[in-house]
Parts: structure tokens; C-alpha cells; sequence
């Protein structure tokens, strides 16, 4: 055996090319981020500090980006998983599965951009811009959030709603009693995506104002990166960037410790 | 514009979108299932790298892949969208998730066996894997397909650039007929995915009916 890798040992070989991935195209040329961040421009290279940092936190445009961030996140959210919910309603209630419109409805996601965004102008481009942008983002992604909440329906046990049928509940109490508490978790992935999906939302933004200084009330940090990197402006751009890393950080932090304490919660109720 | 350009674009499209998923796919099947089997600090960290990266914005990671491509003088090459497209935090994601349902057991009984991993790869983890590879295969090309960022970011030659990014630039009727060219592979795609989840459901329903047949055969 002298000579031969383990099976241990070459499972553990097998995490090599996403480690060295991940090292080498993030980690590594991360690092790069916080040499910018203390540097005065990109042609001085003079120490400043915090500076940077300092700045972009007072800067109106930044704060304007951030404000809208957080409005258009949360409203986006909110009206995709509400709708998602209502169309998952006939499948609940009456058992339609509706798989085909699922699908129909998950097209707009992986049709090209400017196609979407060339439907929305013809439909409803006389709307307000924040508006445009959140239907644009609603359309392209409810089907997604739909077609997991019916795999999350088709998953329950029908046992457990057939007894509680049995027992008298009605359609209306099996679902918020029952089938939406145990939807909770497949609303949580959703969410993930929505979240994920939102922070691509700068290509649909930059198709929708052809430009990427849109109105006030749609710009984004992204739209704020972008234009910092196009002017070479690279320590904003960078301040900016380990801002907002850190800051998602924190909040992946605070829900995996928001999500441990309610489990330990759930054991010692069961205990 | 004229055809051969069209074409030309047409092909950087299927390049980008087919390379990075099948890149993307190569590295993240060996590495979800160290993540899923391999209990260390290393896969916790690398973990929590790929939950960080799946949530940043391009824009966040536009400045080190800048700076790594002007380094390695990829700028302006296909290379620029293949090789940062090469490890992608979701498909790593899918495959941990993919991994995590394959059972131990199958491991413990083929160590009796073999102590080959490829072996255990060939034989009994892909077969098992086949579904969750497919899916995430699926999802980096149709992802990638609609590439506007990175290619308005790191490719300035006109004959580099997909057919997502020429769509900016044409007008009225040209504009709808390379848009309809464009959901061509998004629309076999997604009808491969219907067909192969109607084959699916036919065969557990024929499966459940011969189950049935077979249990009232053992009644009577």
C-alpha cells in the first residue's frame, strides 16, 4: 500500500480545484480591493487611510444608492414571493399542479434581457421609473419562485392532510394552518434567489434607462460601482465594494445565529 | 450588420455560455462533495466563500477580476468570460446540496471493496448525481447565455462580444430577429427539461400502476 493515496486522502485531493478556484479568481485578486481602498487615485497612489471609506459614507450619491437599494430590494421581495403565493393557491386549494405554467412563466427569466425589457417600454413605459423597474424584475422571476413552491406543495406529506381533513379542516385552514407554515422553508429559498437575482438587476436597469446614469430614484449601488470603475475612479469603486461585502457579511452572520438560536429553541420546546 | 459577424456573435455566445458551464461543472462536482463529505475548517471557510460570493453583485467582483485579467493579459480574449465563469459559487452550491443526499453507506461498502475514488466517482456517485449535474449544468448555461456585464467590462472588440450584448445596439424589426435567435437554446433547453420531467412522471406512474397490479396479484 506504501505509495497509494487513501481513499480519505484522495477525497480530500478532491477539494483542490474549487479551493485553488476560489483562492486564485476571488481571494487573491480581493486583496487588490483593499489596496485601493487606501490609496488616493490610481495615478498618486498616496496612503489615505480610511479615508475612502470615510468619504463614500458622506457622499450623497452613495447614501441615494444605498436608500434605494434597500426600497427596491425589500418591495421587489415582497411583491414577488406575494404573487408567487397567490398563483400557488389553485394548487394548494384544489390540487391544479400547473406544471406547464410554471414553466411558461419561467421563460421571461432566460430570455434575453433587452427583449424583456423592449416588452415592458411597449406595455407600460409611460409608468414611473422605480415601477418599470420592479415589474421588469417581478415578470422575469416569478415563475422561478412559483415552479419551487409547487415542488415544496408535491413534497408534503398527503397523510398528515388527509387526517387533518378527516378531523374537519377546511381548504382555507389546511393552508395557513398547515401547508403554508410548511412552505416556509422552500419561501426562504426563494427569497435567497430573489436576493441573488436583485443584485444582477443592474444588466435589466442599464437595458431599461440605456444608460447607467438612470433617475434618481433607481439608482443603485450597483449603478454606483459601475460608473466609479468606467471614471477610474478605482478607491471608491473599492471602499464601496469591501463596504458592501462586509455589510452582507454581517448579515449572513446575523441569520445563521438567528437560525441557530430558533433551532436550539425548537429542540428544548421538543425536549 | 452583416451575416458573418452575426454568426461570429452567435457562436461567442454558445462558446461562453457552454464553456462556463461545463467548466463550472467540472470543478464544482469534485468540490460539492469534498464540501459534503470532508468535515474540516478548509470546507467550512470555503463554504462560507461561496455563500458570500453567490450574493455579490458583478460590480463588487469587477475590480479583482479586472485587475487579475490585465495581470495575465486575458483582456479582450474569450478567456475573460471563460476562465472567472470557470469556478461559480452556485453550481459548487448545487452539487454540496446534491452530495449531501447521497447516502454514507454507499461510501462505507465500495471502501470494502476499492480504495480507488475515481472507481466510486464512475460507478456509484455520478450515476447517483446524474439529475443534480444536469440541473446545475442547466442552470450556468441559461445564466450565462444572457451575459451583458462582464462582456461590456472586459471586451471591447465588437467580433468578442455574445449575441445578448449585440441586441443593445439593433433596432425594431432586426432587433426581434436576432432576439428570436437568441431563445433558440433557451427554448430547446427548457424543452429538453419538460420532455425528460414528462418521461419522468410517466414512469413512476407506470411504475406505481405495476406495483399495484403486483399487489393485487399477491391478494389474490
Amino acid at each position: 500500500m506504501r505509495g497509494k493515496l487513501t481513499f480519505r486522502q484522495q477525497m480530500k485531493l478532491t477539494a483542490l480545484p474549487g479551493m485553488l478556484g476560489v483562492g486564485f479568481l476571488y481571494l487573491l485578486p480581493g486583496c487588490a480591493l483593499f489596496y485601493y481602498a487606501v490609496i488616493n487615485n490610481v495615478f498618486q497612489k498616496q496612503f489615505v487611510g480610511p479615508g475612502n471609506l470615510l468619504d463614500i459614507l458622506s457622499n450623497s450619491y452613495f447614501l441615494l444608492a444605498l436608500k434605494n437599494t434597500a426600497i427596491l430590494l425589500s418591495a421587489a421581495l415582497a411583491m414577488v414571493l406575494l404573487l408567487a403565493v397567490l398563483l400557488v393557491l389553485p394548487n394548494a386549494f384544489f390540487g391544479w399542479r400547473m406544471e406547464g405554467v410554471a414553466i411558461v412563466l419561467l421563460i421571461p427569466l432566460f430570455m434575453p434581457s433587452v427583449l424583456s425589457v423592449e416588452l415592458l417600454q411597449n406595455v407600460g413605459g409611460d409608468l414611473p421609473s422605480r415601477l418599470q423597474l420592479l415589474l421588469l424584475f417581478v415578470w422575469r422571476n416569478v415563475g422561478a419562485i412559483l415552479l419551487l413552491l409547487s415542488v415544496g406543495l408535491a413534497r408534503m406529506e398527503k397523510d398528515m392532510l388527509e387526517a387533518a381533513r378527516l378531523d374537519g379542516a377546511n381548504r382555507w385552514q389546511l393552508f395557513v394552518y398547515m401547508q403554508f407554515p410548511m412552505l416556509t422553508l422552500y419561501i426562504g429559498v426563494g427569497a435567497v434567489f430573489l436576493v441573488m437575482q436583485f443584485f444582477g438587476i443592474f444588466r435589466e436597469a442599464y437595458l431599461l434607462f440605456e444608460t447607467s446614469f438612470p433617475p434618481d430614484e433607481v439608482y443603485l449601488l450597483q449603478h454606483y460601482m459601475h460608473n466609479h470603475f468606467l471614471r477610474l475612479n478605482y478607491p471608491y469603486l473599492a471602499a464601496a465594494a469591501i463596504l458592501f461585502t462586509a455589510f452582507l457579511v454581517v448579515v449572513i452572520w446575523v441569520v445563521r445565529v438567528l437560525r441557530n438560536c430558533s433551532k436550539i429553541t425548537c429542540e428544548k420546546c421538543a425536549g | 450588420m452583416n451575416a458573418s459577424l452575426l454568426f461570429q456573435q452567435y457562436g461567442n455566445s454558445l462558446i461562453y455560455a457552454l464553456g462556463t458551464a461545463m467548466l463550472s461543472t467540472l470543478v464544482a462536482v469534485p468540490t460539492g462533495y469534498a464540501m459534503a463529505r470532508w468535515k474540516s475548517v478548509w470546507m467550512k471557510v470555503l463554504f462560507w466563500c461561496c455563500v458570500v460570493l453567490l450574493f455579490l453583485p458583478f460590480q463588487v467582483t469587477m475590480l479583482p477580476e479586472y485587475v487579475l485579467l490585465d495581470f495575465l493579459h486575458l483582456l479582450d480574449t474569450r478567456w475573460a468570460i471563460l476562465i472567472p465563469g470557470m469556478v461559480s459559487p452556485l453550481p459548487i452550491l448545487i452539487l454540496w446540496m446534491g452530495n449531501r443526499q447521497v447516502p454514507m453507506e454507499f461510501e462505507d461498502a465500495f471502501c470494502l471493496e476499492s480504495s480507488s475514488l475515481f472507481s466510486y466517482f464512475r460507478f456509484i456517485l455520478l450515476p447517483n448525481l446524474r439529475g443534480v449535474i444536469a440541473a446545475a449544468f442547466s442552470i450556468c448555461f441559461l445564466l450565462n447565455w444572457n451575459l451583458v456585464d462582464p462582456a461590456l467590462i472586459f471586451l471591447e472588440d465588437k467580433r468578442l462580444w455574445p449575441l445578448s450584448l449585440t441586441l443593445l445596439e439593433q433596432e425594431g424589426a432586426t432587433q426581434l430577429y436576432y432576439g428570436v435567435l437568441d431563445m433558440i437554446p433557451v427554448v430547446l433547453l427548457l424543452g429538453m427539461v419538460m420532455f425528460v420531467m414528462y418521461k419522468k412522471n410517466s414512469r413512476s406512474k407506470s411504475l406505481s400502476s405495476s406495483h399495484f397490479l403486483h399487489k393485487k396479484g399477491n391478494l389474490c
